[in-house]
């Protein structure tokens, strides 16, 4: 037997005073300068920015040390091709250098941007790679997180995945020695243009 | 008559044996509650979020039943499975037999309060399951098998030392010395556990009723990986995880990191609504005495808690005795209210392991009212038929010696100088029997030689005898 209509009939039994859903409407902070604030906040989460000019992206991203000196690139960005096809299995991720994909906004108070299964079909590339480059249009900043899911909208409930992502991955479980690279990505450079 | 039992003073004295380690952790949490201030600071509109995340959790309690149904909806529209645990024995056991019918026997897990409290690991680990945790201080105590003592920081008691010794004697790693190679040792140990894994279990920090998705926010990023990489993905979640609206989470996203760690954001903020094609995803929704508590009028609020641990980082008693002390899953203030409530013959003596100075209640992000609360359970415990005699009688004889003392300047004087004189001699005069287990731990300030009226006397006099004195004047 099923647990479930118990439960509800044992909430349903006890009597709470309703209380309003609030509104979320606020007087949030905003940023005169989204790009340094995204990029201080990004820098203190471990990660990098790097500017690009508009339709030198390819030239910028192949500049990075990062990507220099990987022997495994791989590109899910068209107008930046690797020297590795995107694996088709998820664990072949684990043999990335680098990767590359599309971010699709980032937000200012904190450094994160978006990305789904539009930007990376196969998402254990993501957490896989040994490094991790994303592409950002400066234009593609919000200030804070409400107008981050203002912004995502309804297309946050569509099934699948979808990603806030800030900086590498990190760990400060041993004695609270921050350690960048814990499973995920060992770097993150957001290339804005 | 009974005593209060102090099983937490017991267990922080062997935590406190060792005062370098002790200092170092008071010291750690102390460093994370400043890291949360400065985030808090930046933003103008702290205090605003704090009260729109209370009232959103509070209505969603409101509506529970409603949001649980919606939720369930929405999540099967997605493809999910959901599933309904009256207690964390029904869980586990909902849990094995979806491993069992699918022949599952490596499992990796990711940060979930709810399995600790559901005890999952040992119960798989006796049908013969290998259970990994994947969050690197989980990994160090599930390797020297103790529990968490911390709900953020599960291995804040252990040392870099300790560290390497776990590691070099359960998993045969050569000798290391500082966290970057340890972590580097255990980032290559788990990769392997994660591409092998059949299974991955993980926690839920937020449920959204109305998309049917749950959000996992981790900063190493191995829940995403336990998600990504095994076709089934399991996430247990308790009842009060639910949020109504998607937009809902642009307030709680702001609030857990910066109350946590002191993080604008977590590293992986996931947002997960059906499973990966051809894969399966099981949410478990368990109840575990949430229910009852919701009953609970003024110790519902505690059920808004989002697990961010600001309130064990804050609290003076947490960071001084560390959190295998209080003997439970949820350590510190709001563990020391779940727990007496759960069960209070055995967590009897949490709520008096507090000072009632309220820090936890100023850094809450959800506005639990938890040195309220804290009193309060400490209110009904004394209530109980032990020490009903000596409130009534004893409290009472005490008001009115005091008021008759206090009556007469005489009395007042002669009373001073009495404490005065007794003031140098406690508390080390009472640590005997059974009071001594209160004043064991503590210590008076020194108190002066002479009353101040005695002072301003003596002082007013030496003024007279040289009025040109400078020196005189300042004092």
């Amino acid at each position: 037997m099923s647990y479930r209509k118990e439960l509800l009939a044992r909430l349903r039994a006890q009597t709470l005073e309703p209380v309003p859903l609030p509104e979320l409407a606020g007087d949030w902070i905003t940023y005169p300068d989204r790009e340094a604030q995204f990029g201080a906040a990004l820098a203190r989460a471990a990660g990098s920015v790097a500017v690009a000019a508009a339709g030198d992206v390819r030239r910028a991203v192949e500049a990075l040390p990062v990507v220099q000196q990987a022997a495994r690139f791989c590109s899910l960005v068209a107008a930046v091709p690797g020297n590795l096809a995107p694996p088709g299995e998820p664990g072949g991720f684990r043999d990335v250098d680098v990767l590359l994909c599309q971010a699709e906004f980032g937000v200012a108070e904190n450094g994160a941007v978006w990305l789904d299964e539009r930007a990376a079909p196969v998402r254990a590339g993501l957490f896989l790679t040994q490094h991790l480059v994303l592409l950002l249009e400066r234009s593609a900043l919000v200030d804070h997180m409400h107008e981050a899911y203002a912004r995502l909208g309804a297309r946050v409930g569509q099934k699948g995945y979808g990603c806030f992502l800030c900086g590498p991955s990190k760990t400060a479980d041993i004695e609270q020695a921050l350690v960048v690279g814990a499973h995920g990505a060992r770097s993150l450079v957001v290339v804005l243009y | 008559m009974t005593l209060v039992q102090l099983s937490h003073p017991a267990r922080a004295r062997s935590f406190l044996a060792d005062g370098e380690r002790a200092r170092f952790h008071d010291a750690a949490l102390w460093q994370i509650r400043a890291r949360r201030d400065q985030r808090a600071a930046e933003l103008p509109e702290w205090e605003a979020l704090r009260e729109l995340a209370a009232r959103i959790k509070a209505h969603t309690l409101a509506q529970l039943p409603e949001y649980l149904e919606r939720f369930e909806e929405n999540a099967r529209r997605h493809g999910a499975h959901v599933h309904f645990a009256r207690d964390a024995a029904e869980h586990n056991r909902i849990v094995f037999e979806l491993l069992r019918a699918r022949g599952v026997t490596r499992v990796v897990k990711s940060k979930s309060m709810l399995t600790e409290e559901c005890g999952l690991n040992p119960f798989l680990e006796q049908q013969g399951l290998e259970v990994v945790d994947t969050d690197l201080g989980e990994l160090i105590v599930q390797l020297r098998r103790e529990p968490p003592s911390h709900i953020v920081l599960p291995a804040i008691h252990l040392r870099t030392a300790d560290v390497a010794e776990t590691f070099t004697r359960t998993l045969g790693a050569p000798p290391l010395e500082d966290a970057q190679s340890l972590t580097e040792f255990a980032r290559s140990h788990l990769r392997a556990k994660f591409l092998a894994a059949q299974a991955g279990i993980t926690g839920v920090n937020f449920a959204i009723a109305e998309t049917g998705g749950i959000v996992v926010c981790t900063n190493e990023g191995n829940a995403d990986l336990g998600m990504a990489l095994p076709d089934l993905h399991i996430a247990c979640m308790g009842l009060e995880k639910l949020l109504p609206r998607a937009a809902d989470l642009g307030v709680f996203s702001r609030l857990l990191a910066r109350s946590a760690t002191g993080q604008a954001i977590t590293a992986y903020t996931a947002h997960v609504h059906g499973p990966r094609p051809g894969g399966e995803l099981h949410i478990v929704i368990v109840d575990n005495g949430r229910s009852a508590l919701r009953g609970e009028a003024r110790h519902r609020a505690s059920l808004r808690c989002i697990r961010c641990g600001a309130c064990m980082n804050t609290c003076p008693v947490f960071r001084r005795s560390g959190g295998h002390s209080y003997g439970t899953h949820v350590p510190g203030p709001i563990g020391s209210i779940l727990a007496p409530l759960r069960d209070p013959d055995a967590h009897q003596s949490l709520p008096h392991a507090c000072t009632l100075c309220g820090s936890c209640t100023a850094v809450c992000p959800v506005k639990i009212n938890l040195h309220e609360q804290l009193l309060e359970l400490r209110e009904r415990h004394l209530e109980g038929p032990g020490l009903a005699l000596s409130r009534r009688w004893g409290e009472r004889a005490l008001a009115q010696l005091l008021g008759w003392l206090l009556k007469s300047p005489g009395r007042t004087a002669r009373l001073g100088a009495v404490f005065r004189w007794l003031g140098r001699r406690l508390p080390g005069l009472t640590r005997w029997g059974s009071l001594g287990r209160w004043t064991a731990t503590r210590e008076l300030p020194p108190l002066p030689e002479h009353s101040f009226h005695a002072q301003y006397a003596r002082r007013r006099a030496e003024r007279a005898r040289a009025p040109s004195d400078p020196g005189a004047r300042r004092q």
